[in-house]
């Protein structure tokens, strides 16, 4: 049983490896200092103290190009976001479904935190085609402008899990 | 007060580092100057690119339109969910994730 917890001090980040140094290096030098400066909320999985995942929520928008369109009856040209900016699990959980769970569960956080916006959006980097495919697989769709930046309808990811 | 630095090194091919200290000479300063400040040119920019996405147009009205439209089954997502056990009793925040076993 492992529980989710937001990133503190007190996490053992040491022995963390995903198999990208860039997501290692970012667990371990950058995500709690963006975190204690409220740019970034990192949320762990910890083993006994040890980090073996976690994922990054960053604040975000979604803006029309206003160079592009006719635009919404509405007359929007924003909606409120939560971006997905890095998730990733320790090697040793790879291979056994756990990275499903994984976005669960910030797909879940994101609903919370997005549940006064009815046109609330969940933005999603991919760091590259095999994260992409993931992402798709689990009902992201890739956006036209940037192809490894995917989204999914915050409504939609709602309805999705309370089943 | 002493402000904390760290060092940082970097490999990079004999060619691209000649371009670097031309470029570094022609704009007057040192190469670890030209090479910093342009990194941090980079990482404000990319800083900037996860606070907000430009969409086109189309992307805006599917994100945004269609709000009664029903919504398309995630099968994989689903699955996912129930697997977590988390689709019931959201919120989840710091709720324990049967995922251990």
């Amino acid at each position: 049983m492992w529980v989710t917890e937001r990133l503190s001090a007190a996490h053992d980040l040491e022995k963390f490896s995903c198999g990208k140094p860039l997501f290692d290096e970012w667990l371990r030098h950058a995500a709690l200092a963006l975190d204690e400066s409220d740019q970034a909320r990192t949320f762990v999985w910890t083993d006994q103290g040890k980090v073996i995942a976690f994922y990054t929520l960053v604040p975000h928008e979604i803006r029309r190009d206003s160079r592009t369109g006719r635009g919404t009856s509405s007359g929007a040209v924003a909606a409120p976001a939560l971006f997905l900016s890095s998730m990733a699990l320790d090697q040793r959980l790879q291979g056994k479904g756990l990275g499903g769970r994984l976005l669960v569960d910030a797909i879940a956080r994101s609903i919370v935190a997005l549940e006064k916006a009815e046109a609330g959006v969940i933005v999603a980097d991919a760091i590259d085609a095999d994260a992409r495919a993931f992402y798709q697989h689990f009902g992201f769709t890739p956006l036209t402008d940037a192809p490894f930046r995917l989204a999914m309808r915050a409504r939609d990811a709602r309805s999705n899990l309370t089943l | 007060m002493s402000i904390k630095s760290q060092k940082i090194e970097a490999q990079i091919p004999q060619d691209r580092a000649e371009r670097l200290i031309y470029a570094a000479a022609l704009a007057g300063v040192s190469l670890s100057t030209f090479m910093v400040d342009a990194a941090a040119a980079a990482a404000e920019r990319v800083i900037a690119e996860s606070h907000h996405t430009l969409v086109s147009d189309e992307n805006f009205r599917s994100l945004l339109g269609g709000l009664d439209a029903p919504t398309p089954p995630f099968a994989a997502l689903q699955r996912a969910a129930k697997s977590v056990a988390v689709a019931q009793g959201l919120p989840v925040s710091e709720k324990r994730n049967d995922v251990g076993n």
